[in-house]
Formats: structure tokens, C-alpha cells, sequence
């Protein structure tokens, strides 16, 4: 087994059977999918506040079920489009502790992941390799899959020294 | 193995016996071994020791069974010393640690206070923090939904009256007209009786919510005293370690404030408190010296001033020593002696909140943390409070933690400049109708007299990120609202402000905790997340991280010129021309160091010579007409150079008058100034 067949066998057994299941969601024309358990819901975009002297990687803020979610811009972490605003929906996700909301173009749909052949590991060289669990093979293209809690980890990390 | 219910169970227990029988024990050393504690001493730490062995946990079982033992010897007439109630103290410690090794999940109580029979056993309810936060987090949402639910309403009653006028017009022409009057009364009524069945609907509902929010924002309510055993006996072990004697007290334990802002303070009044006993507090030998009790007095006093809570913690040692503090702020490097000499008493304390000013000593482990009084104010200054310090040289340091009681409703002005915010009343001294006429521009700054003393006003626009930092907004007039943070008093303008109003106000999620400038966040009625402004956040940016781009935008009035120019005398002439004229005008005796002026400021207008040293003023304004910020700025050239030549070369750099130096008279010169800064 070569090291990259290990690595990507590693990454299948890691995964817990939720996380077998994606969340695969679409910005503009590219996508990114989201590991099932991070997944909270989608709604429509509620109206959306910019906080002042945000850094860039902060949209605004919304509220949500008597709640304050921030949005985030997802392209600060990981290579993505930017949303198109004419038709936008907003993906929750959380990781128990933080939450926060991506803008995305449409319903993003489930994945299962069949088998480890269908997982590739990211590269280790790239900038945004901390920020993603790996890639998954959909119709020969590679979507990268969000590891939000690392995410989350670099936001608490970039507002601390804000 | 334990199982886990049964452990909750007897944590929980255990940790409500360990409380009182610390307060036993501190109560036997200041008040005696009095009969009835040293009963309820045994009792409780037979109690611990019984159920910790029946879930076979042996070590606590032994340590409390140490405990029973040393009540019994209180209870059979051994003399009570101060070695007898540390090592009950010093078991007390060694279950908790014991137990806290088992700690899971952070938790609030929630208390359920008897109303009628005060000495009634207060029933405890277990909630998961998680729990209560969510129930209040949709009694929140259930309040806003109220909120918009009154603005509908009113909004119907508009409709109403509008729609009457309407129907009544149309029909005009279609029917006779004295059909049209009792039509739309009709028409009318039937609107009235359905928008008052509407509004009873509300009203009873309003109560309801309002009730249901009260209650869920209550629930994290906790008195004061809950922190009182701890406090006294952090006071006790310090004066113990520091062999002093003293007499700890708090008044107005009763007072209730959120768990979750007694959970935030607590590290800063334990660090208060020690050092009131470490430094403030002398020995015996010391105060008798002093003519004062051996016993040292330290107070924790918990008052409600309307919408804040103040702790403070008094004592009657030997005050703080300014002198030293002084010193060691000369000595870190944060002030010169000759600042030092004329430091005012309020700044000579202020000192003491400067990082690394406190000694080493004074540096105190907390909860795992080093807690400095520079710790000790950004934890208020987080909460929107302040620190406040009276002292006095051997009659001992009063210091007050000063904070919004509750932070989930807040009472705020919601003011418009591009940006919708609340600004918090408790932080408004006024608001001003100013006219445009009595703004000062005093050097680099706008001033508005407020109270016969000149206080800084700035856009707020421009500290909120906005390129837009205009003071007048066109008007005659600017709102100018009156803040101050601490001792700070600074003036922000405003576009447009309502009355103040009393506001939900949420967390901006734990994601965001920390942000500058965000005290939290409240919703409109239209559902839109608003700012609540951190006025202290305000303050450090209003007075510590302005922009040269306001400072050259306020001061509007004097047009800004640059002169370069390498004749002295020249120099000198024309710069006394401009500024008696009014203009600022800053000066360079070549190109190059002109085109340094350029990359600090921004200028409205540009009086170049030709030749000079370093760059000519040719390719001075070839650079300042291909540079997009300066780009559109009028050069006026002024040379004694007439060959006809050289004036085509600055016109072909970009240059926009010729003033030739031997026809040059003073009038001539500032109507080309003033109208190429009209245009």
C-alpha cells in the first residue's frame, strides 16, 4: 500500500459513520462539503449586520432563533468562489461549542461515502490544508471537505489578536 | 467503580456541606467554639464521610473522618488555636480538590427563594447551563417578537386613517356623497373593533412574555453571598500567612447580580482582597504603633446605584503608597521624572492599572492565573464598568468595582451616523444640538465647549471604519453626543438619534467573544442585529488610534498648503502671506523633501519654485500630477525664471498658474491661491 492509499484508508476509518455522510454545498460554481455532524440546518438569509473594523473573514452577524450567528467568508480559509448575492441561502454549522453561518447558491445535498477510494487527503504543502479534513471525488472533481472546527480554532486565534 | 448518578448526587451534597462547614469553622474562630457549630460541625463531616465511604470513595472518607475527629476533641474541651481550625480548613481544601477531580460539567444553580418562611430549606434545582441559556435565549427572542408585534400594530392604525381617506376618495363621483361619510365609518369601525381585538390579544400576550423573560433572565440570578465564604476565607489564610490580624465583613451579601458576572469578577475581588490584607493591612506590632486596633478592618460592601452594581472592598491599613508607585513607573521606563514631578494624585493612582507596574510580590496566583490590577480593570473594562480608588496614607484604600447589573436588557440611545448602534445611557453625560458656528478647530482637532471646557468631538462614522467622516453633514448644525469612559469625556457626532429605549441585549457569540467595540447585540424590530457600543472600546480607539485623514478632515476650515521653496527669505514672505490669510502651511526647501511631506499628509494646494536642489520643481509636479491622491491639487508655480521655455516645461509637467517672481504682489498671489482652492 502506497502512503498515499494509507493516509486515505486512515481517513475513512477516522471518520465516525456520521461523518460517512456529507454535506455537499455549491457557491457560485464551485463546492465544498461539510462533514454531516457539523451540519445544523439551512434557512433563508436573514437580514445580515456588518460589525464594524470586522476582519474580512467576518461577513456580519445574524440572528437566528434568539440567537447571534456570525457569517462567515469562507474563501479567507479555503480556495472557493464567492457566493452570488442574487440567490443566497445560509448554511449552519456548529461544533457544539461555535456556530456560524456560510452563505451558499443552493439546498446543498447528502453524500455518503461508499468506499476510501473516494477520499483523497489534502496536501500537506497548501495554505489551507489545516482548514480541510481532505477532498472527495464527485463526477472526476475533487470538493474539498471543510474541517470547520480548525476553522473555527483560526477565527478564535485571528480575533484574539485583532 | 462509582456510578455516575450517585457521584452527582454526592458532589453535590458533599459540596454543600463542605461550604457550611467552612463557615463553621471560621465562625468558631471569631466567635468561639460555641455548642450548637461544633454539633453541626460533626454532623456535617460525619454526614461526608458516611456517604463517601458507602460509594467507596476511601480517601475522602478518611480525610473527613480526620475532620469528625478533631470536632470531637473541640467538643471534649480542647482549646480552639489557629492550628486546630487550618487543618479543618486545610481537610475542607483537600476533598474539594478531591471532587473537582470529578468535575464534568460547568452548571448553574438555579434557587427557588421561599417567599413567605425565610428559614425554610431552599430547594436546589440542577440545570445544565446549557438549558438555561437556551430558555432564555428564546424568552429573548420571544420578547423581540413582542417588540415587532407592537410596531405592526401601530403601523395598522396608520393604515387605518389612510385608508379611510382613500375609500372616501374613491367612491367620490361613484356615489352620492352623502353615502360616502357613514360608508367609511363603517368601514372604519370595522377596522377599530378588529385592530383593538388585536391589541387586547397583545396586551395579554405582552404580559405574558414579559413575564416568562423576567423569569428566564432571573434564573441566572445568584446573591452575592454565594462568594462570601470563599472571599472570607481567602482573607483569613492571607492574614494567616502574613501573621495580621483581621476582621473581614461584607454588607449587602443579599444583593443578587448574574452567576456569570459573579463567576467574572470573582478573580479580580480575590486579588482586591489580598492585597488589601498582603499590602494595605499592617502587622499588630505596626498598627499599635499606629494607635490603631491590632485587628485590621476589610470590607466588602455590595450596593444597586439605579442600573449598576458596586463592590467595593475597603480597608484601614496603610494605604497605597504613591510615592513607590511612582517610582517603580519611572523605573519600568512608562514615565520621565520630570512628568513624574507633576503627575496630579489621580494619576499617580492610575498608575497602579499599568501593566508591569505592580511588583513582583503583588503578582497572585488565581484560579491558575496570574491576576495583576491591569487584569483586574480589563475585566471590568470588559463588563462596560470601572475601577474606581480612594486611598489615604494610614487610614487605609477603598476600591470600587463599578458595573451594569444585568446584561440582558440594557437602557441605550440608538444613534445613526451611515450605521445604526446603542450607544448605553448610563455612558451619555448629554446630547448636544451644536451649532456649526461653535465647533473649535484648535491645531489638528475639533472641540465644543461643554460645561466652559473645551471637549473633543469626532465623527462616529469615522471611529465605527467609515471613509465618510464629514462633521457637518451639510447642516448647520451637528448632534454631539457627550460620553465618558472612566475619567474620559469625549464628544461623538451623530447623524440623527431616538430616545432612549430599553433593549434586549444578547452575546455576540462565543465565536466573536472579544471583539473590539461590541458590548453585545440587540434587534430591531425589523429583525436586523444593532451593535450595543462598547463606550470604553470607544474611547481608547476616540483617543488613541486616530487617523492623521480625520485630524486633516475636521479641520476643514484651514486649507492645507504646501510650500517648497529653497530661498529663505522667499520662504518666509510667501509663508507669512498664506498664513496670515488663513491658510496652514507647512514648508520644504526642496523637492525631496517635499515629496516626503506628501507621503504623511494631505495637502489642498501645492506653491512650487523651479529651481532648487535635490528635485526641481518641474519633476516635483510631474510626481504630483501622476499620484492619484494629489493627482487633482492645483500647483502654483512661483519662479523667477520667465524664459518662456521653462513655463512650457511646467505646463507640460502638469503645473496649473505661472507666477513670475518679478511681477509677484501679495494680492494678485492669494486671489490665484483662493480660486484654485475653490474650484
Amino acid at each position: 500500500m502506497d502512503i498515499r492509499s494509507e493516509i486515505r484508508s486512515k481517513l475513512f476509518k477516522a471518520l465516525e459513520e456520521d461523518e460517512k455522510f456529507l454535506i455537499i454545498a455549491k457557491r457560485k460554481n464551485s463546492f465544498f462539503a461539510v462533514p454531516f455532524e457539523y451540519a445544523r440546518g439551512v434557512i433563508p438569509p436573514p437580514p445580515i449586520k456588518t460589525l464594524p473594523l470586522s476582519p474580512t473573514f467576518i461577513k456580519g452577524i445574524i440572528s437566528h432563533l434568539g440567537k447571534i450567528i456570525p457569517i462567515l467568508e469562507i474563501s479567507e480559509f479555503i480556495k472557493t468562489e464567492k457566493p452570488e448575492m442574487k440567490r443566497i441561502l445560509t448554511f449552519l454549522i456548529s461544533d457544539g461549542y461555535y456556530s456560524a453561518g456560510i452563505f451558499i447558491n443552493e439546498y446543498p445535498v447528502f453524500r455518503r461515502i461508499e468506499n476510501e477510494d473516494e477520499l483523497f487527503p489534502q496536501e500537506e504543502s497548501s495554505g489551507e490544508s489545516a482548514f480541510l479534513s481532505g477532498f472527495i471525488k464527485e463526477k472526476e472533481v475533487l470538493i474539498p471537505i471543510l474541517n470547520p472546527s480548525s476553522i473555527f480554532e483560526e477565527i478564535r486565534k485571528r480575533i484574539k489578536r485583532w | 467503580m462509582v456510578e455516575e448518578k450517585y457521584l452527582d448526587i454526592f458532589k453535590d451534597e458533599a459540596s454543600s456541606h463542605l461550604s457550611a462547614l467552612e463557615k463553621i469553622v471560621l465562625d468558631i474562630e471569631s466567635k468561639g467554639a460555641l455548642p450548637e457549630l461544633i454539633k453541626e460541625g460533626m454532623r456535617a463531616a460525619h454526614t461526608i464521610k458516611g456517604s463517601a465511604r458507602l460509594l467507596g470513595l476511601e480517601e475522602i472518607g478518611k480525610i473527613a473522618h480526620r475532620i469528625e475527629d478533631i470536632f470531637k476533641e473541640i467538643d471534649s474541651g480542647k482549646s480552639v488555636t489557629s492550628e486546630t481550625i487550618n487543618r479543618i480548613l486545610r481537610g475542607i481544601d483537600e476533598i474539594k480538590n478531591l471532587l473537582k477531580g470529578e468535575e464534568k460539567k460547568e452548571e448553574v444553580r438555579v434557587e427557588e427563594k421561599p417567599k413567605e418562611e425565610p428559614k425554610k430549606t431552599i430547594e436546589v434545582l440542577r440545570i445544565p447551563k446549557e438549558k438555561v441559556e437556551s430558555i432564555i435565549d428564546h424568552a429573548s427572542e420571544l420578547f423581540i417578537q413582542k417588540i415587532k408585534l407592537k410596531g405592526k400594530i401601530e403601523s395598522y392604525e396608520s393604515v387605518k386613517r389612510e385608508l379611510k381617506e382613500e375609500i372616501a376618495e374613491y367612491l367620490r363621483g361613484l356615489v352620492p356623497e352623502e353615502k360616502i361619510k357613514p360608508l367609511t365609518e363603517r368601514i372604519s369601525s370595522v377596522f377599530y373593533e378588529l385592530t383593538e381585538d388585536f391589541k387586547n390579544t397583545y396586551e395579554e400576550l405582552s404580559a405574558l412574555v414579559e413575564n416568562i423573560h423576567q423569569t428566564s433572565l432571573f434564573m441566572r440570578f445568584v446573591p452575592f453571598s454565594e462568594v462570601a465564604d470563599e472571599l472570607r476565607r481567602i482573607a483569613r489564610d492571607t492574614a494567616e500567612e502574613n501573621k495580621k490580624k483581621i476582621k473581614f465583613s461584607i454588607k449587602g451579601g443579599e444583593n443578587e447580580l448574574d452567576k456569570v458576572d459573579l463567576e467574572k469578577i470573582k478573580p479580580a475581588l480575590i486579588h482586591i482582597i489580598r492585597n488589601a490584607v498582603d499590602h494595605g493591612i499592617e502587622t499588630p506590632e505596626v498598627r499599635r504603633a499606629l494607635n490603631k486596633p491590632e485587628e485590621g478592618l476589610v470590607e466588602v460592601s455590595v450596593d444597586l446605584e439605579g442600573e449598576m452594581i458596586k463592590i467595593s472592598v475597603k480597608d484601614d491599613g496603610a494605604g497605597i503608597n504613591l510615592d513607590k508607585l511612582v517610582e517603580r513607573a519611572i523605573e519600568t521606563g512608562l514615565i520621565n521624572r520630570t512628568k513624574a514631578d507633576k503627575l496630579p494624585e489621580n494619576e499617580k493612582i492610575a498608575l497602579m492599572f499599568e501593566h508591569g507596574i505592580s511588583t513582583k510580590e503583588e503578582i497572585t496566583e488565581v484560579s491558575g492565573r496570574g491576576v495583576g490590577m491591569d487584569v483586574v480593570k480589563a475585566i471590568i473594562t470588559e463588563m462596560r464598568g470601572e475601577v474606581r480608588v480612594e486611598t489615604h496614607k494610614n487610614k487605609g484604600t477603598k476600591i470600587s468595582l463599578i458595573f451594569p447589573r444585568t446584561s440582558f436588557t440594557i437602557k441605550g440611545i440608538k444613534v445613526k451616523d451611515i450605521e445604526e448602534v446603542i450607544i448605553p445611557v448610563n455612558d451619555v453625560i448629554k446630547i448636544l444640538r451644536v451649532k456649526r458656528e461653535e465647533v473649535i478647530f484648535r491645531d489638528s482637532d475639533a472641540y465644543i465647549e461643554f460645561e466652559k471646557k473645551p471637549v473633543p468631538v469626532k465623527p462616529l462614522s469615522f471611529l465605527l471604519g467609515f471613509e465618510d467622516f464629514s462633521l457637518s453633514d451639510g447642516k448647520d448644525f451637528i448632534y454631539v453626543i457627550i460620553l465618558k469612559s472612566g475619567e474620559k469625556i469625549f464628544g461623538i457626532k451623530v447623524s440623527d438619534f431616538t430616545s432612549d429605549e430599553e433593549h434586549i441585549i444578547k452575546s455576540p457569540s462565543a465565536l466573536l467573544e472579544g471583539m473590539k467595540l461590541i458590548a453585545g447585540i440587540t434587534i430591531s424590530e425589523e429583525g436586523l442585529p444593532i451593535i450595543v457600543l462598547n463606550v470604553n472600546d470607544l474611547a481608547e480607539m476616540f483617543f488613541e488610534r486616530v487617523s492623521p485623514r480625520i485630524v486633516e478632515e475636521i479641520k476643514e476650515k484651514k486649507k492645507k498648503i504646501l510650500l517648497v521653496e529653497d530661498s529663505i527669505t522667499t520662504l518666509m514672505i510667501e509663508k507669512n502671506i498664506l498664513e496670515l490669510a488663513g491658510f496652514e502651511v507647512d514648508t520644504a526647501m526642496h523637492g525631496g523633501e517635499a515629496l516626503k511631506m506628501l507621503n504623511s499628509k494631505v495637502y489642498d494646494l501645492f506653491v512650487v519654485d523651479i529651481q532648487m536642489p535635490v528635485l526641481d520643481g518641474i519633476e516635483l509636479t510631474k510626481i504630483i500630477k501622476n499620484n492619484p491622491v494629489t493627482s487633482k491639487k492645483p500647483v502654483v508655480i512661483v519662479s523667477s525664471i520667465t524664459d518662456e521655455r521653462e513655463m512650457r516645461r511646467a505646463k507640460e509637467a502638469g503645473s496649473d498658474v505661472y507666477i513670475s517672481k518679478r511681477n509677484f504682489d501679495k494680492a494678485g498671489f492669494l486671489k490665484i491661491v483662493r480660486d484654485y482652492l475653490e474650484r
